[in-house]
């Protein structure tokens, strides 16, 4: 309205409300005929058809209205209607408002001037705000009375609209700054622009074009009375697919009245109307042609949207993405440094980041903790055990080379200077060119598994030894059993005998996890069997480790059945003694046979005598002495208490 | 068969397999020189006895034979190992030596012997 335009000639505004003035049957109104106009009348209709300005006469004491086409704007639907009609007929409503206006210039005969009234205008059936200066001047009459007024009006509210916009935009930018929830983002602009539009329903939707869904999770209604459409997913073809296909170009939707620019079929538009919404804005949000979000704003009723509205949505709606946008990037950002401070602080594994050199350049705390150094740039090899750490180094440089993962154990020295077992991993991230940028890595405690590891495999291999000396064992009774002459049955039979009582010597020592044995029990396990209550074992607490425990039952074993066969125990009467006694760290033990049938000693020694005279003498680190005295055989055993206590608990 | 008859050093602990040894090298034609079970005593019959070959229990009730080893390469004179645990049982060093993996056959036995002369 600030630009000035040439005036119009006469005879165009003759055509308008020019013509229409003339036509005009004013001798049914006050007014009078017209050639019965006072020529203040005349004169001042002649200035308002004229005048480029929206100009109205207003005259009598009805106020009856007279204007021009420049006027008509302000009239809306009731031109042409208004003409000659009184101004409280013409204004219904606002004539509260305009009438003491009228009635101050009356009585004081002065003009007027009103800045920035705000009058409503229904055009189409639409209403809608309009601002207005103008001013208010008095007209005389021949008795010098205010006969009219001239009031002439210039329509501001694009000046209006855009001031109310710029400070509009500028709270929006205020509130926003500083909020860092992308839905508080939403919350505050959606209300915001709702109040500014005066309507009764904004909202943003995400758009889910892959699931064909929106979702609302909160939006801005006016009051109580207009439902949320928050908290439900809807689908996209509810929109219809005309109104899909024009927000895909990224163009604000607006229709002033769905049930004339229906979206889609009319079932469609009911469906509309169901949610509440008689006129909309629609601003998409595209991204690599795809909807991503809407914002809308809804009205019940029909509403003539200015092109200034849908301009205001989509600036709110740019506004609004970019500061979610910019929430939702810092809220992850937030989110993953949380939880990378939460895997790397809290995770019992020390993580750490190496650059493409190789140096570290980020270690988690932990580390510090256990090693009491940084471990950043090539410091970490530091703390590694000197017999992993050029290994371990030579893996790392070579990973780095070729950019193979890095996975190897090595010990860990810890604050207080002991070693603990670790196992360190890393795998590259690689740029789009192909070069490394970063190289991911976590060193893990694995202390406990590797030492269970190695003591698994000390067990195997103490199992293995012991199963070979064993098998050994058996092979040397098996070729001593088998020596010589013998019937083979007869062999069979004491080879199994001997087996028998190596296994009752194993699971005697199985018992006590083969820590050993006490002499005692060996000695009651290996004769008890034999024959009951012919035996008297005397003898102390004495402990037998298990090799020695081994040999002393074998030995007994070989004793046992020759007593049974030829000794004190093939008779009913005879007995065995087994004493035993220790003194200056020897043990002496006397096996002494009674009551059997007289001994002779025989002309050549069978296995037992061996391997009693040399195994167990050899075994007990002593000597073993069998003596055939003619009323009974005596065993006499003389060994060293340390080497029968000697443990051979690993290897050579 | 080995082309000659040897005289052999046993050191083992464990006098059962011992005295099997003893019957296969008296099987094989050899000739027992001497039986030690203990470190002690196989170190100074290792120093001082007559004999062409020795054969080394590893776990002498405790103790690791390897010191024997050392005073027989002293004076050049082979030796095999027999063991339970095999050749992992067996340090670095001496691993150049035989090594029988208990239980063995008489013929494992003649082979080893066999290898001990060819070191030599």
């Amino acid at each position: 309205m600030a630009s000035i335009s040439p005036l119009p000639a006469p005879s165009e505004a003759e055509r308008g409300m020019g013509e229409a003035i003339r036509r005009f049957d004013w001798g049914a109104t006050p007014v009078g005929r017209r050639s019965s106009w006072p020529a203040s009348l005349r004169f001042a209709v002649d200035l308002c058809e004229r005048s480029s300005v929206g100009t109205a006469v207003y005259w009598g004491d009805e106020f009856r209205l007279i204007y021009n086409d420049a006027f008509t704007p302000v009239l809306g639907d009731r031109h042409p209607w208004s003409l000659g009609r009184p101004g409280a007929e013409v204004w219904g409503r606002l004539w509260s408002e305009i009438r003491p206006q009228f009635e101050k210039v009356r009585a004081s005969k002065q003009g007027i001037s009103v800045y920035g009234q705000m009058l409503p205008v229904t055009r189409g059936g639409i209403t809608q705000e309009a601002h207005w200066n103008y001013s208010i001047t008095p007209i005389i009459g021949e008795d010098g009375e205010v006969a009219g007024m001239l009031n002439q009006g210039i329509d501001i509210t694009k000046a209006v609209s855009a001031e109310r916009r710029l400070s509009f935009q500028v709270g929006l930018a205020d509130r926003l700054r500083g909020i860092t929830d992308p839905e508080e983002v939403k919350r505050v602009s959606t209300q915001l622009l709702g109040e500014y539009l005066g309507a009764a329903r904004v909202g943003y939707a995400e758009v889910d074009e892959g699931q064909g869904t929106m979702f609302v999770r909160s939006d801005w209604t006016q009051d109580v009375g207009v439902e949320s459409l928050a908290g439900e997913a809807r689908r996209m073809a509810d929109m219809g697919p005309e109104a899909i296909a024009f927000l895909r170009t990224g163009e604000v939707l607006s229709v002033p009245d769905i049930r004339t620019v229906p979206l889609g079929p009319p079932d469609r538009a009911a469906g509309w109307e169901k949610l509440g919404v008689r006129s909309l804005i629609m601003v998409p949000l595209v991204r690599s042609g795809e909807l991503r979000a809407l914002l809308y704003v809804h009205e019940p009723k029909p509403r003539m949207w200015r092109r200034s509205d849908a301009a205001m949505a989509r600036d709110v709606a740019e506004r609004t993405w970019a500061a979610v946008e910019r929430a939702q990037a810092e809220k992850s950002l937030r989110d993953s440094e949380d939880h990378y401070r939460h895997s790397v602080e809290l995770n019992p594994q020390v993580t750490w980041t190496a650059l493409p050199d190789g140096k570290l350049n980020r270690v988690s705390k932990r580390w510090e903790d256990w090693t009491g150094i940084t471990g950043l740039g090539e410091s970490l090899g530091d703390a590694i055990h000197p017999e992993e750490r050029e290994s371990t180094r030579a893996a790392w440089r070579r990973s780095v080379e070729t950019g193979e993962p890095y996975d190897i154990e090595h010990r860990v020295k810890l604050r207080d200077g002991s070693y603990r077992w670790a196992r360190s991993r890393a795998f590259p991230r690689y740029e789009d060119n192909g070069a490394i940028c970063l190289w991911y890595g976590s060193t893990e405690d694995i202390h406990e598994r590797k030492v269970a590891e190695e003591r698994q495999q000390l067990l195997l291999n103490e199992l293995n030894h012991r199963v070979k000396n064993t098998l050994a064992s058996v092979q040397g009774i098996g070729s001593q059993t088998l020596k010589g002459d013998i019937p083979l049955a007869e062999a069979r039979t004491r080879f199994e005998a001997r087996l028998v009582a190596l296994s009752r010597a194993h699971n005697l020592l199985t018992a006590h996890s083969w820590e050993g044995a006490s002499l005692e029990q060996v000695v009651r396990d290996a004769t008890e069997y034999l024959a009951e209550d012919r035996f008297e074992i005397v003898g102390e607490e004495v402990w037998l480790a298990p090799r020695a425990a081994l040999a002393m039952a074998l030995a007994l074993h070989e004793l046992g059945t020759n007593a049974v066969k030829y000794g004190a125990l093939s008779t009913d009467q005879g007995r065995v003694s087994i004493r035993w006694a220790v003194e200056d760290e020897e043990l002496r033990m006397i096996w002494t046979e009674r009551g059997g049938p007289a001994v002779v000693e025989p002309t050549r020694r069978g296995f037992g005598s061996r391997l009693i005279e040399r195994s167990l003498a050899a075994d007990l680190g002593g000597a073993a002495e069998l003596s055939f005295e003619a009323e009974g055989l005596c065993c006499t055993i003389h060994a060293s208490l340390a080497a029968m206590r000697r443990r051979e608990d690993r290897h050579d | 068969m080995t082309e000659r008859a040897l005289r052999i050093l046993i050191v083992e602990d464990e006098m059962l397999v011992a005295m099997n040894i003893e019957d296969m090298l008296l099987d094989l034609g050899h000739e027992v020189a001497g039986l030690a079970s203990r470190l002690e005593p196989a170190l100074s019959l290792a120093r001082e006895a007559a004999f062409d070959v020795a054969m080394l229990d590893v776990n002498l009730a405790g103790e690791a034979s390897f010191p024997v080893a050392d005073a027989l390469r002293e004076r050049g004179i082979p030796f095999l190992f027999a063991t339970g645990y095999g050749i992992q049982g067996i340090a670095e060093d001496y691993r150049d030596a035989p090594v029988l993996q208990k239980p063995f056959r008489a013929r494992d036995l003649e082979e080893a012997l066999r290898a001990t002369q060819a070191i030599a």
